[in-house]
């Protein structure tokens, strides 16, 4: 071939590749973007939700950076994770925010979270949407097969779902909520270590105990956002 | 993480690249205390490069506002990507800071 024409289909290609690279990603910020407008609807119905979310993501990275996973597992935990409870937004209100005393009825519809936001994203072909799904579909099973909704066991259940399933619990245990105080950090870690192989992986809590220091970070910083939005409400 | 620094008159404009994460807020906190420091005055934040942040990234741009306000001074925040932009609204963080939608509305607003 000349080399003037093997420099113009050379052109030729790497234009077109910086395009697609460009196309990719700009779905990609279209599909993190979704991501956090989905969440941001699911925080106008159920109030709890606001710095929640925030937390869930960075505790998820944390540990799953303690797991050593790859890049772009931990950048898919990262945009998934806040999407675990995005099935509430199916619950009715009198059930979602009733402060305390669910019937047993009430607890088996307010279950159904689980299993209604996975069905939002099932059938999706993208990696990020498939784990979206199985956080949803998993954050509440437990390790030693007692959770919900499939009473999925040990490695049954997907490595994502272990992570949130655990970011999920210590956040609930460290935040006030209508029907209790906040734990203390280290009360909260403690109950966390002692269910180790009943509701959660050892693996996870592992990692979960060697990215502490950052936790605790990240647990201090989104209580010094909560302090600095309540004094502009005041 | 990258943090250019552009003097537009009396406003101190930071063009911001990366994520403003657990791992790139240290080397933020260095460069905001500085300022806080040195008193800047007024300051705004270009973010149009910026990818990602995290609480730990919402809690530095929190307390550099107020470590500036402290001293006299503002900052403002421009060109947020609609994926962060939507960090802010879910923490109510865009409730505390001053977010333009470009930086040519934020330099206004120091006119």
């Amino acid at each position: 071939m000349e080399k003037s024409r093997y420099f113009e289909y050379e052109k030729r290609v790497k234009d077109a590749y910086k395009n697609l690279e460009k196309s990719y990603l700009e779905v990609k910020d279209s599909y993190t973007e979704m991501i956090f407008r989905l969440a941001l609807v699911a925080e106008h119905k159920d109030e709890t939700t606001g710095t929640h979310l925030v937390r869930i993501a960075d505790y998820s990275t944390e540990i799953s950076r303690g797991l050593d996973l790859s890049e772009s597992d931990i950048e898919r935990i990262k945009y998934a994770s806040p999407m675990h409870d995005i099935g509430k937004l199916i619950i009715p209100d009198e059930i979602l925010k009733k402060p305390s005393g669910l019937t047993p009825e009430e607890r088996e519809v307010m279950k159904q979270h689980a299993k209604l936001g996975a069905d939002i994203f099932q059938g999706s072909h993208s990696p990020l949407l498939k784990a979206a799904r199985d956080i949803c579909l998993a954050h509440h099973e437990r390790y030693d097969g007692t959770g919900y909704p499939e009473g999925l066991k040990g490695d049954e259940i997907p490595l994502y779902g272990k992570i949130v399933a655990l970011a999920d619990v210590f956040d609930a245990l460290t935040s006030v909520r209508p029907y209790k105080k906040a734990f203390e950090f280290s009360d909260a870690v403690d109950l966390i270590k002692d269910q180790a192989g009943k509701h959660f992986d050892p693996k996870i809590v592992k990692a979960f105990l060697g990215r502490l220091d950052r936790i605790k970070e990240i647990w201090q910083a989104t209580k010094d956002i909560e302090q600095f939005v309540a004094e502009k409400d005041m | 993480m990258k943090l250019r620094r552009e003097e537009k008159g009396d406003v101190t404009v930071c063009y911001i690249a990366g994520e403003i994460n657990i791992n790139t807020v240290p080397d933020f906190k260095v460069t905001f205390n500085k300022m806080i420091k040195e008193k800047a005055g007024k300051v705004l934040l270009n973010l149009e490069e910026v990818g990602y942040i995290d609480s730990l990234g919402l809690a530095t741009l929190l307390f550099f506002s107020r470590g500036l306000e402290d001293g006299g001074g503002q900052m403002i925040i421009s060109d947020v990507a609609p994926k962060v932009g939507s960090i802010f609204k879910i923490t109510k963080v865009d409730k505390v800071l001053s977010i333009f939608d470009t930086e040519e509305d934020a330099l206004k607003h120091f006119e």
